[in-house]
């Protein structure tokens, strides 16, 4: 099976990334989460809950089609894989109903979570809503001004948002915030980490989460033009949809798999949130990876337009993915990524995310140089209605 | 071989409970923390810990969250705060433990790290989110240098864990006394005598209990049970109400009436 190419060892690592760097008062709860995960992998029961509910409260299996009129913009053939279309506007449900699910087995009433773009938070509290458990979310309070309409959907859903006033106030602090609350309140509360981050074994149950949109996305592609896609491509911050993506075709190495990382205003500026580039190794929430720090080892602040994808730590998959050769990893300026927004917007009809908007960019940018020929399957990953304000203001017209 | 200072200042205060104070390194200054550093001596503590400053600190709550951002303003560094130890140390036979996350290590590189903080006279370490499964070589470069790592044990450690935690452990055992963060009273504790008379069965070491200690009442709750108490955001609460003016006096006052509470 294609996951084998990439699985860790039995205390999370990924080669020289991954592992478990937290405080000792989480070891246990970490602990009990993956014999829980374990557990429930082999359970029919739970796969049962889990498949039901990613249809039926979801809206499982998401289409793949094909983008005819941004192709022509972009010099390839583009498909979309849809998971814009799922319930609260993201992929990010596929892993926060798996996690509620968890933490129902685990009889804990309690659900924390971090946001950046909020679709996390906003997935987390639709989730937690649905299988009757209380939600605290936090949120960088810069990114609550970003991402406002995204705060009262967490609100109306029943979750309590706590704003997050430290450091820059954006998706680290909130998982800095997040990880207190976590220490404090252990016996009784869950962390649903939103990305492939964090101690193990987030990165790898997060990632099993989210393996279904490779799994379907192969299948439809299939059926749709016939064979495989010549070109993935995945926005990444943490990584979640991208990994999701690109599990299903990892022993297949005719397909090219790209991460696209936020560049912000370039990365010559330092205003940005692509860790590849520098490829400087550091601890970050629990986990050893690819991060933006100084020389004393301060992680520095980052920038994008993206408040999804403004976090200075890659997922330590991503990382060895892109040590080992098996997927390479690019980045998109905040311009080209709002450039993507407004083409996608237009010529397909679809108000793409500004995190997948980043995806949508290279392929803009890189499109004509793999030919009229070439398949490229993008991850659509979110829907952008939650960036319209965000959009109109760093374009002048709010 | 000569015992450690860390053995030595334990075995000088064997039967009574000492004072560890911790203070965050260059909150406000890093002269401050030095003249902070020599009033700990004078006031009677059985060691000290200087807290090195980083921008992600999970383990923390926000007292010393803000004196790390504070220092980290004034561009305090890893190489500062031990500099600063090391002019403490020319005067003073005082055990000082550094507090640190892993990443400033892992940026220096452990045996960098390590080499200069022995340099320095540092005598231990203690580092918060690296659990004794993760960088074996880190331990190892830390031994290497004769450097005493401090583990911790946590409420929530499981019984048949704590012997893997204490065979990594050197020099004294920190023992939380709650599940949280620096400084704050939330969090579960369960019967604090329980848990050191738990880890005394599994090591001859000290036991040091911290976390949530803010007043003489609390340290003298403590006094018999363990071998020293750990009071640290209390500490950085008397900074705080006026970094520029009369910390140090507080900082030597509390201290003081720690001790006595202690010795009472």
């Amino acid at each position: 099976m294609s996951a084998s190419v990439s699985r860790p060892d039995a205390g999370g690592h990924f080669g020289p990334y991954g592992g478990k760097f937290v405080p000792e008062t989480l070891i246990h709860a970490l602990e009990e989460l993956e014999r829980e995960y374990e557990r429930a992998k082999g359970d029919a029961e739970f796969q049962r809950d889990l498949d039901e509910t990613l249809r039926d409260f979801a809206g499982r299996p998401t289409p793949v089609i094909e983008a005819k009129r941004f192709s022509e913009a972009a010099g390839c053939r583009v498909f979309l894989k849809r998971e814009d279309l799922l319930h609260t506007g993201a992929h990010k449900i596929n892993n926060t109903i798996g996690q509620c699910l968890l933490t129902k087995r685990m009889g804990k009433p309690r659900v924390i979570a971090e946001t950046g773009a909020g679709q996390h938070g906003v997935a987390t509290a639709a989730a937690a809503a649905r299988f009757g458990l209380e939600c605290v979310v936090y949120m960088g309070s810069e990114d609550a001004r970003r991402q406002k309409l995204n705060v009262e959907r967490m609100r109306l859903l029943g979750a309590e948002v706590r704003e997050v006033e430290a450091g820059s106030r954006t998706l680290k602090d909130a998982v800095n915030e997040a990880l207190r609350d976590w220490v404090t309140r252990v016996r009784d509360t869950h962390y649903i980490l939103g990305s492939v981050l964090g101690p193990h074994p987030f990165p790898v149950m997060v990632r099993d989460f989210h393996r279904v949109i490779g799994i379907e996305a192969r299948a439809q592609f299939d059926a749709l033009a016939g064979g495989l896609p010549d070109v993935l491509v995945a926005c990444v911050g943490g990584g979640s949809n991208a990994i999701g993506l690109f599990h299903a075709f990892l022993g297949d190495a005719s397909v090219r798999k790209v991460g696209v990382e936020a560049a912000g205003h370039g990365i010559a500026s330092g205003k940005h949130a692509a860790r590849v580039p520098e490829h400087s190794v550091g601890v970050l929430h629990g986990t050893r990876t690819l991060i933006l720090q100084d020389e004393h080892g301060m992680v520095r602040e980052t920038h994008s337009v993206s408040a999804g994808l403004d976090y200075p730590a890659l997922g330590p998959e991503h990382a060895w993915l892109n040590d080992q050769g098996l997927a390479e990893y690019s980045h998109a300026s905040d311009d080209e990524a709002l450039a993507a927004f407004e083409a996608l917007s237009r010529l397909e009809g679809i108000l793409p995310a500004l995190e997948s908007s980043h995806a949508l960019a290279w392929t803009l940018r890189e499109g004509r140089k793999l030919g009229p020929n070439a398949r490229v399957l993008v991850n659509l990953s979110g829907r952008g209605d939650k960036d319209v304000a965000e959009v109109l203001r760093v374009t002048g017209r709010g | 071989m000569n015992p450690s200072r860390l053995e030595a200042a334990f075995a000088a205060h064997r039967g009574r409970t000492g004072l560890i104070p911790f203070v965050t390194a260059g909150y406000p200054s890093l002269d401050a923390t030095l003249e902070m550093l020599r009033a700990f001596d004078r006031a009677g503590a059985l060691a000290v810990e200087v807290g090195i400053p980083f921008s992600d600190p999970i383990a923390d709550g926000p007292d010393i969250q803000r004196a790390s951002e504070w220092a980290l303003r004034e561009r305090v560094g890893t190489e500062d705060v031990l500099h600063t130890i090391e002019r403490f140390r020319a005067g003073s036979e005082l055990p000082v433990e550094v507090m640190t996350y892993a990443n400033p290590v892992v940026r220096m590189g452990a045996a960098a790290f390590a080499a200069r903080a022995k340099a320095a006279g540092v005598d231990g370490v203690i580092i918060s989110d690296l659990p004794p499964e993760e960088s074996a070589e880190t331990w190892k470069a830390f031994d290497d240098a004769g450097v005493d790592t401090i583990t911790l044990v946590a409420p929530t450690t499981d019984e048949d864990r704590v012997p893997d935690l204490l065979r990594r452990c050197r020099g004294f055992v920190y023992c939380l006394a709650r599940t949280g963060v620096t400084g704050q009273g939330a969090g579960y504790s369960g019967s604090i005598p329980d848990r050191v008379a738990l880890i005394r069965t599994h090591t001859a070491l000290p036991v040091a209990v911290g976390f949530g200690i803010a007043s003489g009442d609390d340290a003298r709750k403590l006094s018999g049970v363990a071998d020293a108490v750990i009071v640290g955001a209390a500490f950085i609460r008397r900074i705080t109400e006026n970094p520029a003016q009369g910390a140090v006096e507080r900082v030597e006052s509390f201290a003081r009436e720690l001790t006595g509470a202690l010795a009472g």
